[in-house]
């Protein structure tokens, strides 16, 4: 019987069930429920159909949600009953007209984006009912088949769906490709455009380099180069003579010379191993007048050849020595820290010059007197602590150039050449290029990379100022720098005095004494210290007077204004720094003063009778205040917005709005995870506030007090019966089914709400007025003393 | 139907009347037929189809890309089940295929030889069946709706072609050369058919809603306009001698060429005598037509009472032509139904559409019953058995037990 006969109480529930189950705008369907509306289809096909008809209905309506659900409903159904496959497959074509959207004249209702999985669902659905009923349901296959052909429907790719959308995809990645490939040739070219000039670059600044620190690996160390010596012998003396010395033929001298660190104690006549290998040692025979007459051509070496210190140590001679002390390093080769050498014997000046001791002769002749006699002098050490890491070249007009150049060479591989190596390396990252590009600008990375270290290691030394001057003089052109020295500065001094008055003209200035001077015999006079010395770079005096400025400049920045008491008042002082400034102003102005009340000005009347009383001056109270006052508007400290809205947008982002309290879009700004979803639920957060409200009377709205008040004047102030009110209004209009999106809401979206608002025709009024009434402002700014303009823009 | 074969054989009744009843009960029974099938050749909507009247055997389809396939009906296996194979076909390869839609086919009445096609490309060609080339063609100055060539003539071979324009042109295929314009209509002219009692009799039905019928011996002019209120004007001016309130796109003789029936887009059918014009004003109700074409209806031969089927947007209805009853509607297209026709000896109906399927609806009673027999013990061969076990798990109810 109940096969045949359909209960009256199980068919009110299977309605029920539908209903709760399509309406609950979830996107999956309850699994009680489920079962049991299908349990209840289980007993007879009268309830499938029944069944089937109620889903047909909850098909129809105009709300996606609804549809998918009815859809995932109809799934579980037509897997399961033959007659529910009969009943759809009769209607299969209004089916997939409801949800797939195979007409275009019915296009599937809001919200978008449930339309979209609604379609997405159906079709995987419609998929596996053909793999599973296909070839049983013939309306299927054709149903099918339809969609395959007639709808292009690709059920292997279902969510990147209709044709449209796939040529379009199809167009956007052979465009792209087609850009990569273009971007990859243009590279290419460039690459090939800009290699030549890379090297260029290279090799020109390895020869600068090469120029000012000549490599040992350059070194001759065999005989074979006398003839280069003695050309270069002949430059010597210039080059001791000559204060300003040149680095760089320094450094080629060194070159000839094939020795990192010389010691050199040269007889003349007995070469020993280790001097025969400097055979060039000989050839430079200077005498030791040359010698002396160099003074400061040693200190001057110290400083040009790129060595840092030298520590000569005597070992028994109290005498002076003659040291000579060439070397050099090239930078990266740091196998020559350290070097000590014992010479036994020293006489022979180095070829190069580069001997000190100069101050006393005598010693030197003592010297050359031991050498006459051929006799060894003492034993000195010799040792040189050298710093590879420091590599000084010291910039002067012979090797400015060369500096220059190797400059500009930095400027280029750091600006141009290796931005645009590293450029197209990332262009070859990124595209795929072919292996033996990259590794050819891999190469040329690497060489720019390292050509920048080597030169970025050179310390370039400024000469001092005097010469770097001079240098600059004569750099600029002769003529500026003739015609600058040809006038001759003359002091302002003061009247009638004269700073050098010659001795013969003492008497008549009548200053009898004259200022004693040391007269001394040349011979044991002292060098003395000049002012040229200081001119001199090279010369102690220099550097004495160098150090003291130093030290002056220090002394100046810390013994500044400091008041006389302790450190507590620097403390005081560190203090008043944070302390805040105003601006001058007009409280500022007036401070402390005892100011009058300013009275108001009264203009004459001229009137004929009527005369304004005159008598009381009025006093404007206003302006005082304004005088004594300052307004300090303050808008709190600004604090910058840190957080996002971070609601779920469709496309699967996150919203990233950074408002203060509330997004437009999205409403009040809530703590989210990184999906979006927000931790806290939003009844938690909710639920507090309202209980706060609800708990907190106000104390005029205590009930007793209430009836009184109401008995007196028969005012009701008590809140109740409005709140009352305003819960009913807010019952009718609860939804009938909270699960599902509002569709009106969607109907009526944010843009269009905003655009209510924002285009409203008062508020463009409003704008207008307000833009309006700046200008009118700012006109009479400008115009509004000119009383022609004034009155004649009125009259328009 | 034991019963009428043992009246018949005692001779109570007539031999033709069990034809009849025996046909009527198949006709009302026509359901999509699940295991007979044409071969997929078309790759675009169907507008026409026609079987030869000579064997029965062959069908000819017409496409909107402009091929034209011919199937075999023949089921030469005899297995209940079957796919029709293509015979031949005019590809988009053929130099003398339709360069536009082809909106009627039609075979020549008395030989397969030769067939007969038009389309929007405003040619009629003529074809030959064996060459598959065409014989003859014929411009127009408009896209050519239909036409329809008279199955009963023997005194002439003429095809009257319903164009784009007002008039209707009658070609004779004897000469070659067209002798007729009937002229009459205000607009374009979407169907066409002769009568199938009189072979000179030929009725039009027009966008501007006029049926009329032609005595194409009578120069002067329509032989009568068809009025939808039967001469009483109290329903305005604009509607006399009209037969429906819309464009008329479907004209259709019964078999015995006592009635007509046309069809349009006002959403109504109508039955009209042809020996008088009037409307017999039976109600069908409303038939949906929403088809901007000639739709090609079919009314069924030998049923008694007889039936008409209408293609209605995706469904075709069938309808009672005597009461104006619906008797079903055979739903199984996904798209607008352009043709259907009626196989006479089969009792089948062979309809197409815009969704590119040619669907065959065969009576259900021996198709259904024949095919599960065949099942259950005909059949040897491993492959039906695999079919049959497909079919019986595919239609079997699935509850699981667990749910309780």
């Amino acid at each position: 019987m109940a096969q045949k006969l359909m209960d009256v109480e199980q068919c009110h529930e299977l309605d029920k069930l539908i209903e709760a189950l399509t309406t609950s705008g979830r996107p999956e369907l309850d699994q009680v429920e489920l079962k049991r509306l299908k349990n209840i289809c289980k007993q007879s096909d009268d309830y499938v159909k029944k069944c089937y008809h109620a889903a047909m209905i909850q098909l129809t309506k105009e709300h996606s949600e609804i549809r998918l659900s009815a859809v995932q409903l109809m799934d579980v159904l037509f897997n399961r009953s033959h007659c529910f496959r009969e009943l759809l497959l009769a209607d299969f074509k209004d089916f997939m007209e409801l949800t797939i959207e195979i007409n275009a004249d019915y296009p599937l209702p809001p919200p978008k984006l449930v339309a979209k999985t609604l379609k997405s669902n159906t079709i995987e659905f419609v998929h596996k009912w053909h793999e599973k009923f296909g070839d049983a349901y013939k309306k299927l296959a054709l149903g099918y088949n339809f969609l395959k052909n007639c709808k292009k429907v690709n059920f292997q790719d279902i969510h990147a769906r209709s044709i449209a959308e796939q040529q379009r995809e199809e167009e956007r990645r052979t465009r792209s490709e087609a850009q990569q490939r273009e971007k990859l040739e243009k590279t290419l070219q460039e690459i090939k455009d800009m290699t030549p000039e890379i090297e260029n670059a290279l090799i020109q600044a390895q020869n600068c380099l090469v120029l000012l620190l000549p490599d040992p690996d350059h070194f001759d160390i065999g005989g074979n180069t006398s003839p280069d010596r003695q050309h270069e012998d002949e430059h010597i003396p210039n080059a001791i003579n000559s204060t300003t010395e040149c680095t760089t033929t320094f450094a080629t001298e060194g070159q000839t010379s094939g020795a990192n660190v010389k010691c050199v104690e040269n007889n003349g006549m007995n070469q020993e191993g280790e001097n025969g290998s400097h055979p060039s040692i000989d050839n430079s025979a200077h005498t030791p007048e040359e010698c002396n007459s160099s003074t400061h051509a040693v200190n001057n070496v110290l400083c040009a050849s790129t060595k840092m210190g030298v520590n000569l140590v005597d070992s028994n001679q109290t005498h002076p020595v003659c040291e000579e002390t060439d070397e050099f390093i090239e930078p990266s080769s740091g196998d020559s820290e350290e070097e000590e050498m014992t010479a036994s014997e020293e006489d022979d000046e180095e070829d190069d010059g580069q001997e000190g001791k100069s101050d006393n002769g005598g010693e030197c002749g003592e010297v050359d007197m031991m050498r006459d006699h051929g006799i060894c002098s003492q034993e000195f050490s010799l040792t040189i602590d050298v710093y590879p890491e420091h590599v000084q070249v010291e910039e002067n007009p012979d090797n400015e150039d060369i500096l220059l150049n190797l400059k500009d060479c930095l400027c280029l591989i750091d600006v141009k050449y290796l931005p645009a190596v590293k450029n197209w390396l990332e262009i070859f990252a990124k595209k795929g290029g072919e292996q033996k590009h990259i590794k050819g600008v891999l190469d040329l990375k690497d060489s720019l990379q390292k050509m920048k270290e080597k030169i970025s290691r050179l310390r370039i030394m400024k000469s001092s100022k005097p010469i770097a001057e001079k240098d600059k003089d004569k750099i600029k052109g002769d003529t500026d720098s003739d015609s600058g020295e040809d006038f001759e500065e003359v002091k302002d001094y003061k009247e009638g005095y004269e700073p050098h008055i010659p001795d013969h003209l003492r008497e008549e200035y009548g200053l009898t004494e004259k200022p004693m001077k040391p007269s001394t015999n040349p011979d044991w006079e002292m060098p003395c210290l000049s002012d040229a010395d200081d001119q001199d770079p090279t010369t102690a005096m220099s550097t004495l007077k160098k150090l003291k400025r130093q030290i002056e400049a220090k002394n100046m920045t810390t013994s500044d204004p400091i008041p006389s008491t302790s450190r507590l008042s620097n403390l005081k002082k560190h203090k008043l720094k944070d302390v805040p400034t105003v601006p001058f102003g007009m409280d500022l102005f007036h401070w402390g003063e005892k100011i009058e009340t300013p009275l108001l000005v009264r203009y004459d009347c001229e009137h004929r009778f009527w005369i304004p009383n005159t008598a009381e001056d009025k006093v404007d109270v206003n302006a005082l205040e304004s005088m004594k006052s300052r307004v300090i508007n303050f808008a709190g400290r600004f604090q910058p917005v840190r957080w996002s809205c971070r609601a779920p947008l469709p496309n699967g982002k996150v919203c990233p709005r950074m408002d203060r309290h509330k997004c437009p879009f999205h409403g009040e700004i809530i703590p989210r995870d990184s999906t979006g979803q927000p931790t806290k639920l939003k009844q938690e957060v909710a639920v507090p506030e309202q209980e706060h409200t609800e708990t907190e009377t106000p104390e005029w709205d205590d009930p007793e007090l209430q009836a009184e008040i109401k008995a007196a004047t028969g005012i009701d102030l008590s809140r109740k019966g409005k709140r009352s009110k305003s819960k009913g209004k807010k019952k009718c209009k609860q939804k009938k089914y909270p699960g599902l999106t509002d569709i009106r809401n969607e109907l009526n979206p944010v843009r269009k709400r905003l655009e209510k608002k924002v285009l409203n025709q008062n508020a463009i009024r409003r704008v207008a007025d307000a833009l309006s009434a700046i200008d009118e402002k700012k006109r009479k700014d400008k115009f509004g003393n000119t009383f022609h303009y004034v009155h004649g823009l009125r009259k328009t | 139907m034991l019963r009428f074969v043992t009246a018949r054989e005692i001779g109570s009744i007539l031999p033709s009347y069990l034809v009849k009843v025996e046909t009527t009960r198949r006709i009302f029974s026509v359901e999509l037929s699940t295991h007979f099938d044409v071969q997929k050749i078309h790759d675009a909507a169907i507008n026409s189809l026609d079987i030869d009247l000579v064997e029965d055997r062959y069908l000819l389809s017409g496409a909107g890309n402009g091929t034209i396939v011919i199937h075999d009906l023949h089921n030469i296996t005899g297995l209940p089940h079957c796919t029709y194979p293509e015979v031949c076909h005019v590809g988009r390869g053929n130099r003398n295929r339709h360069k536009y839609s082809v909106e009627t086919v039609q075979w020549y009445p008395l030989d397969t030889g030769m067939f007969v096609s038009s389309g929007m490309d405003k040619l009629l060609k003529v074809w030959d069946t064996n060459t598959m080339r065409t014989a003859d063609e014929f411009e127009f100055s408009a896209g050519i709706y239909t036409h329809h060539m008279s199955s009963t003539a023997t005194q002439h071979c003429l095809v009257a072609v319903a164009t784009g324009s007002s008039k209707v042109k009658l070609l004779d295929l004897k000469s070659g050369s067209a002798t007729h314009t009937l002229r009459g209509h205000r607009q374009t002219v979407f169907s066409a058919m002769w009568s199938t009692r009189d072979e000179f009799i030929l009725a039009t039905g027009s966008r501007d809603s006029k049926v009329m019928l032609w005595d194409v011996r009578c120069a002067k002019g329509a032989m009568m306009v068809l009025d939808q209120h039967n001469g009483d004007t109290s329903a305005g001016s604009n509607s006399v001698n009209t037969a429906h309130s819309g464009h008329v796109n479907g004209v259709c003789f019964t078999p015995d060429g006592l009635h007509v029936v046309t069809f349009g887009t006002d959403h109504t059918l109508r039955i009209w005598s042809t020996a008088t014009g009037q409307n017999t004003m039976v109600n069908f109700g409303r038939v949906t037509n929403e088809s901007k074409r000639s739709v090609k209806m079919t009314i069924s031969g030998g049923s008694k009472p007889q039936l008409v089927f209408v293609p209605s947007v995706s469904d075709i209805l069938i309808y009672d032509l005597v009461s104006g009853t619906k008797v079903s509607t055979l739903r199984g297209h996904y798209n607008q139904v352009n043709c259907c026709t009626f196989h006479r000896a089969y009792h089948d109906l062979y309809s197409c559409g815009n969704d590119r399927n040619i669907l065959i609806w065969k009576p259900l009673l021996d198709t259904t019953l024949a095919y599960d027999e065949f099942l259950h013990n005909g059949s040897k061969s491993k492959e039906d058995r695999t079919n049959s076990f497909v079919r019986r798990i595919g239609t079997a109810d699935s509850w699981s037990s667990d749910e309780d």
